[in-house]
């Protein structure tokens, strides 16, 4: 095994869950999150080479995100959607259900708000990396984080998105 | 708590879970990867060696083929003879018998 495998495996041992993770709240499944980390991995694999050290992690992203995106364009994602979660939420357990709930509410925001809102709250990335990533203006980074925030802040209710003077915050709580 | 913060707790509350076991592994990924890679450049050997026969077939059909000789043009000269004399006839206008 050469270098550039060695260098590959232990970036993938480091990066490849959280990877997954971001592409699990991008699409809602853990699947389909697991191809389009394959295929953002494999790309890595052969840029390799012409990767700095500090771009990859952006660049990978990149990836993930633009895979996303492409795939829900194709029609038969829209028609067959593969999930192995349940088809009713699990009762009892507080954490579970909300959780659920979390991403129902994630899952029914259009998925250009959805890759603004994963990048910007679950990457950390400033308006401007996000625009760079989506390959648009800051501007509409700014106005679909709004829209998507408004949109989960509309499906999920006062009672875990309260207003800026609302109630206190309660995902955690039970 | 403002949107930014709640907009991160949410994320993380659906991000931050296990997940199943994940199905690839960084070797998976690099044979996969060689394999592109392989496929690559045979394709471009391949593409390579299309565009050298097209060009090698038409420069030796171009070598090859036979060409007549032109044929020398045809010159075609006029000259006007300006010494031989011309005589001009002349014909009365008074009907015959007046």
């Amino acid at each position: 095994m050469g270098s550039r495998d060695e260098d590959f495996s232990a970036y993938f041992a480091a990066r490849a869950h959280a990877l997954r993770a971001t592409a699990y709240l991008l699409c809602g499944d853990w699947h389909r999150a697991e191809d389009i980390t394959q295929t953002a991995m494999t790309k890595l694999y052969l840029a390799w080479p012409r990767l700095r050290e500090h771009g990859m992690d952006a660049y990978a992203r990149k990836i993930v995100v633009r895979t996303f995106l492409a795939e829900n364009r194709r029609l038969w994602r829209r028609r067959e959607h593969l999930t192995h979660e349940p088809p009713e939420p699990v009762v009892g357990d507080r954490d579970v259900g909300q959780r659920l709930l979390v991403e129902a509410a994630l899952a029914s925001v259009p998925p250009r708000q959805r890759a603004v809102l994963v990048l910007r709250y679950w990457n950390d990335l400033s308006v401007e990396e996000t625009a760079e990533m989506l390959d648009c203006s800051p501007g509409t980074v700014k106005s679909q984080a709004a829209r998507g925030v408004a949109a989960l802040r509309r499906r999920l209710g006062p009672h875990l998105f309260p207003g800026p003077g609302g109630a206190a915050w309660t995902t955690t709580t039970g | 708590m403002d949107d930014d913060d709640r907009m991160r707790a949410l994320l993380a509350e659906a991000g931050g879970q296990q997940g199943p076991p994940m199905g690839i592994s960084a070797d998976g990924i690099a044979r996969r990867g060689r394999r592109i890679r392989l496929a690559r450049w045979g394709a471009a050997v391949t593409g390579g060696l299309a565009v050298a026969a097209v060009i090698t077939v038409s420069v030796a059909l171009a070598a090859n083929r036979h060409v007549e000789p032109a044929t020398p043009p045809v010159v075609v000269t006029t000259t006007v003879d300006t010494d031989t004399p011309t005589t001009t006839v002349s014909t009365s206008t008074t009907p015959p018998g007046s």
